[in-house]
Protein backbone atom coordinates (compact mmCIF):
# COMPACT_ATOMS: atom_id res chain seq x y z
CA UNK A 1 0.00 0.00 0.00
CA UNK A 2 2.75 2.28 1.01
CA UNK A 3 5.15 1.84 -2.46
CA UNK A 4 1.68 1.89 -4.53
CA UNK A 5 0.92 5.35 -2.53
CA UNK A 6 4.54 6.34 -3.24
CA UNK A 7 4.15 6.13 -6.84
CA UNK A 8 0.85 7.71 -6.68
CA UNK A 9 1.92 10.43 -5.47
CA UNK A 10 5.76 10.41 -8.05
CA UNK A 11 3.34 10.25 -10.42
CA UNK A 12 1.40 13.11 -9.45
CA UNK A 13 4.08 15.16 -8.85
CA UNK A 14 5.74 14.06 -12.18
CA UNK A 15 2.11 15.61 -13.63
CA UNK A 16 2.33 18.67 -11.78
CA UNK A 17 5.60 19.50 -13.04
CA UNK A 18 4.56 18.75 -16.66
CA UNK A 19 1.99 21.21 -16.13
CA UNK A 20 4.40 23.89 -14.61
CA UNK A 21 6.79 23.68 -17.82
CA UNK A 22 3.61 24.36 -20.28
CA UNK A 23 4.11 27.20 -22.61
CA UNK A 24 2.86 30.10 -20.35
CA UNK A 25 0.19 31.05 -22.82
CA UNK A 26 -1.46 27.82 -22.56
CA UNK A 27 -1.32 28.24 -18.72
CA UNK A 28 -3.15 31.01 -19.00
CA UNK A 29 -5.54 29.98 -21.19
CA UNK A 30 -5.93 27.24 -18.42
CA UNK A 31 -6.49 30.18 -15.67
CA UNK A 32 -9.65 30.97 -17.93
CA UNK A 33 -10.98 27.96 -18.03
CA UNK A 34 -10.42 27.00 -14.35
CA UNK A 35 -12.06 30.60 -13.63
CA UNK A 36 -15.12 29.26 -15.93
CA UNK A 37 -15.48 26.14 -13.94
CA UNK A 38 -15.49 27.61 -10.60
CA UNK A 39 -18.13 30.20 -11.65
CA UNK A 40 -20.16 27.17 -12.96
CA UNK A 41 -19.68 24.96 -10.15
CA UNK A 42 -20.90 27.90 -8.20
CA UNK A 43 -24.00 28.62 -10.09
CA UNK A 44 -24.66 24.81 -9.84
CA UNK A 45 -24.51 24.60 -6.37
CA UNK A 46 -26.69 27.91 -5.85
CA UNK A 47 -29.55 25.98 -7.99
CA UNK A 48 -29.08 22.78 -6.36
CA UNK A 49 -29.93 24.97 -2.62
CA UNK A 50 -32.26 26.80 -4.00
CA UNK A 51 -33.78 23.41 -5.04
CA UNK A 52 -33.66 22.19 -1.69
CA UNK A 53 -35.37 24.75 -0.14
CA UNK A 54 -37.93 23.50 1.81
CA UNK A 55 -41.12 24.05 -0.08
CA UNK A 56 -44.01 25.63 1.83
CA UNK B 1 0.51 53.16 -24.43
CA UNK B 2 4.47 53.27 -24.19
CA UNK B 3 5.24 55.51 -27.37
CA UNK B 4 2.79 57.34 -26.72
CA UNK B 5 3.96 58.49 -23.14
CA UNK B 6 1.15 57.30 -21.50
CA UNK B 7 3.30 55.06 -19.16
CA UNK B 8 7.10 55.15 -18.96
CA UNK B 9 7.09 51.66 -18.44
CA UNK B 10 5.32 48.22 -17.61
CA UNK B 11 5.50 44.71 -16.39
CA UNK B 12 2.94 42.10 -15.79
CA UNK B 13 2.87 40.64 -12.24
CA UNK B 14 0.72 38.65 -9.71
CA UNK B 15 -1.03 35.29 -10.78
CA UNK B 16 -0.34 36.09 -14.39
CA UNK B 17 2.98 36.67 -13.76
CA UNK B 18 3.25 33.67 -11.25
CA UNK B 19 2.07 31.17 -14.68
CA UNK B 20 5.11 31.69 -15.93
CA UNK B 21 6.58 29.58 -13.46
CA UNK B 22 4.40 27.68 -12.17
CA UNK B 23 1.46 25.42 -12.55
CA UNK B 24 -1.80 27.45 -14.14
CA UNK B 25 -3.84 29.29 -11.12
CA UNK B 26 -7.07 30.51 -10.82
CA UNK B 27 -7.28 34.33 -10.72
CA UNK B 28 -9.67 36.86 -11.90
CA UNK B 29 -7.69 39.52 -13.42
CA UNK B 30 -4.56 40.49 -14.89
CA UNK B 31 -2.02 43.42 -13.09
CA UNK B 32 0.23 45.46 -14.58
CA UNK B 33 2.56 47.62 -12.96
CA UNK B 34 2.92 51.16 -14.35
CA UNK B 35 5.39 53.82 -13.87
CA UNK B 36 3.52 57.55 -14.80
CA UNK B 37 5.31 60.14 -15.65
CA UNK B 38 3.97 62.27 -13.10
CA UNK B 39 4.20 60.13 -10.40
CA UNK B 40 2.08 57.27 -8.37
CA UNK B 41 -1.18 58.69 -7.67
CA UNK B 42 -4.24 56.84 -8.27
CA UNK B 43 -5.76 59.50 -9.45
CA UNK B 44 -3.30 59.84 -12.42
CA UNK B 45 -4.17 56.64 -13.96
CA UNK B 46 -7.15 58.40 -15.66
CA UNK B 47 -4.67 58.98 -18.66
CA UNK B 48 -4.75 55.33 -18.70
CA UNK B 49 -7.58 54.13 -18.64
CA UNK B 50 -9.01 57.64 -21.66
CA UNK B 51 -6.08 56.13 -23.65
CA UNK B 52 -7.46 52.45 -23.43
CA UNK B 53 -10.95 53.83 -23.76
CA UNK B 54 -9.72 55.69 -26.89
CA UNK B 55 -8.38 52.99 -28.26
CA UNK B 56 -12.06 50.86 -28.15
CA UNK B 57 -11.26 48.89 -24.98
CA UNK B 58 -13.80 48.71 -22.19
CA UNK B 59 -13.49 50.10 -18.64
CA UNK B 60 -14.53 47.97 -15.58
CA UNK B 61 -14.65 50.15 -13.19
CA UNK B 62 -10.56 50.82 -12.19
CA UNK B 63 -10.26 48.09 -14.61
CA UNK B 64 -10.07 47.80 -18.72
CA UNK B 65 -10.89 44.73 -20.56
CA UNK B 66 -8.30 42.79 -22.60
CA UNK B 67 -10.62 39.64 -24.42
CA UNK B 68 -11.01 37.65 -21.57
CA UNK B 69 -9.15 39.50 -18.50
CA UNK B 70 -10.12 42.80 -16.77
CA UNK B 71 -6.83 44.35 -16.80
CA UNK B 72 -5.55 46.14 -13.48
CA UNK B 73 -3.22 48.72 -13.63
CA UNK B 74 -1.04 49.49 -10.26
CA UNK B 75 1.28 52.38 -10.05
CA UNK B 76 4.67 50.81 -8.70
CA UNK B 77 4.25 52.15 -4.91
CA UNK B 78 7.56 50.96 -3.09
CA UNK B 79 10.97 50.41 -4.05
CA UNK B 80 10.66 46.80 -4.52
CA UNK B 81 7.92 47.40 -7.19
CA UNK B 82 10.13 50.04 -8.90
CA UNK B 83 13.02 47.34 -9.09
CA UNK B 84 10.99 44.98 -10.26
CA UNK B 85 9.34 46.97 -13.17
CA UNK B 86 12.64 48.29 -14.01
CA UNK B 87 14.24 44.54 -13.66
CA UNK B 88 11.68 42.33 -15.72
CA UNK B 89 12.48 40.23 -17.89
CA UNK B 90 10.81 39.74 -21.63
CA UNK B 91 8.31 37.21 -22.06
CA UNK B 92 6.04 36.15 -24.72
CA UNK B 93 2.33 34.97 -24.89
CA UNK B 94 1.41 34.39 -28.47
CA UNK B 95 4.22 35.88 -30.19
CA UNK B 96 3.50 38.93 -28.23
CA UNK B 97 6.65 40.19 -26.35
CA UNK B 98 5.72 41.92 -22.76
CA UNK B 99 7.34 42.78 -19.97
CA UNK B 100 7.35 40.39 -16.58
CA UNK B 101 8.82 40.71 -13.28
CA UNK B 102 11.02 37.78 -12.68
CA UNK B 103 10.30 35.04 -10.08
CA UNK B 104 12.53 36.30 -7.05
CA UNK B 105 10.58 39.80 -7.28
CA UNK B 106 7.33 38.44 -7.62
CA UNK B 107 8.20 36.31 -4.47
CA UNK B 108 9.40 39.12 -2.87
CA UNK B 109 6.37 41.41 -3.40
CA UNK B 110 4.33 38.62 -2.27
CA UNK B 111 6.32 38.33 0.83
CA UNK B 112 5.91 42.42 1.50
CA UNK B 113 2.45 42.24 0.95
CA UNK B 114 1.69 38.77 3.36
CA UNK B 115 -1.54 37.86 2.51
CA UNK B 116 -2.86 34.49 1.87
CA UNK B 117 -2.85 33.92 -1.74
CA UNK B 118 0.71 35.66 -1.52
CA UNK B 119 2.20 33.27 1.09
CA UNK B 120 0.80 30.37 -1.55
CA UNK B 121 2.49 31.94 -4.51
CA UNK B 122 5.55 31.82 -2.84
CA UNK B 123 5.13 28.64 -2.08
CA UNK B 124 4.66 27.70 -5.37
CA UNK B 125 7.54 29.94 -6.99
CA UNK B 126 9.24 27.55 -4.73
CA UNK B 127 7.95 24.16 -5.39
CA UNK B 128 8.36 25.08 -9.44
CA UNK B 129 12.04 25.46 -8.46
CA UNK B 130 11.94 29.15 -10.07
CA UNK B 131 13.69 30.61 -6.79
CA UNK B 132 15.46 29.29 -4.02
CA UNK B 133 15.05 29.53 -0.20
CA UNK B 134 18.70 30.52 -0.66
CA UNK B 135 18.35 33.55 -3.14
CA UNK B 136 15.16 34.68 -1.28
CA UNK B 137 16.35 34.87 2.21
CA UNK B 138 19.13 37.23 0.72
CA UNK B 139 16.90 39.19 -1.44
CA UNK B 140 14.52 39.61 1.54
CA UNK B 141 17.33 40.79 3.73
CA UNK B 142 18.32 43.54 0.89
CA UNK B 143 15.38 44.74 0.68
CA UNK B 144 14.32 45.24 4.46
CA UNK B 145 12.24 42.09 4.79
CA UNK B 146 14.46 40.03 6.66
CA UNK B 147 11.86 39.72 9.69
CA UNK B 148 8.81 38.79 7.26
CA UNK B 149 11.04 36.24 5.61
CA UNK B 150 11.94 34.53 8.99
CA UNK B 151 8.04 34.45 9.94
CA UNK B 152 7.44 33.20 6.78
CA UNK B 153 9.58 30.34 7.07
CA UNK B 154 9.15 29.27 10.72
CA UNK B 155 5.44 29.37 9.69
CA UNK B 156 5.67 27.30 6.67
CA UNK B 157 9.10 25.85 5.70
CA UNK B 158 9.32 23.94 9.22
Amino acid sequence: MERYLKELLARQSAWQRSRAALPWAEKIRLAKVMIEAQRALRAGFDDRRELEKPSR
Amino acid sequence: MLKAGVILDYAVFGAIAQMRYTEAVATLDADILVAIPTGGNLVLLRPILDFCVAHGYTSEGEAIRVGDWPVQFIPAFNAITEVAMREAQTGEIDGVPLRVVRADHLALIALSTARPKDFARILSLLEAKAITVEELAKLSARHGLAAEWQRFRRRFLG
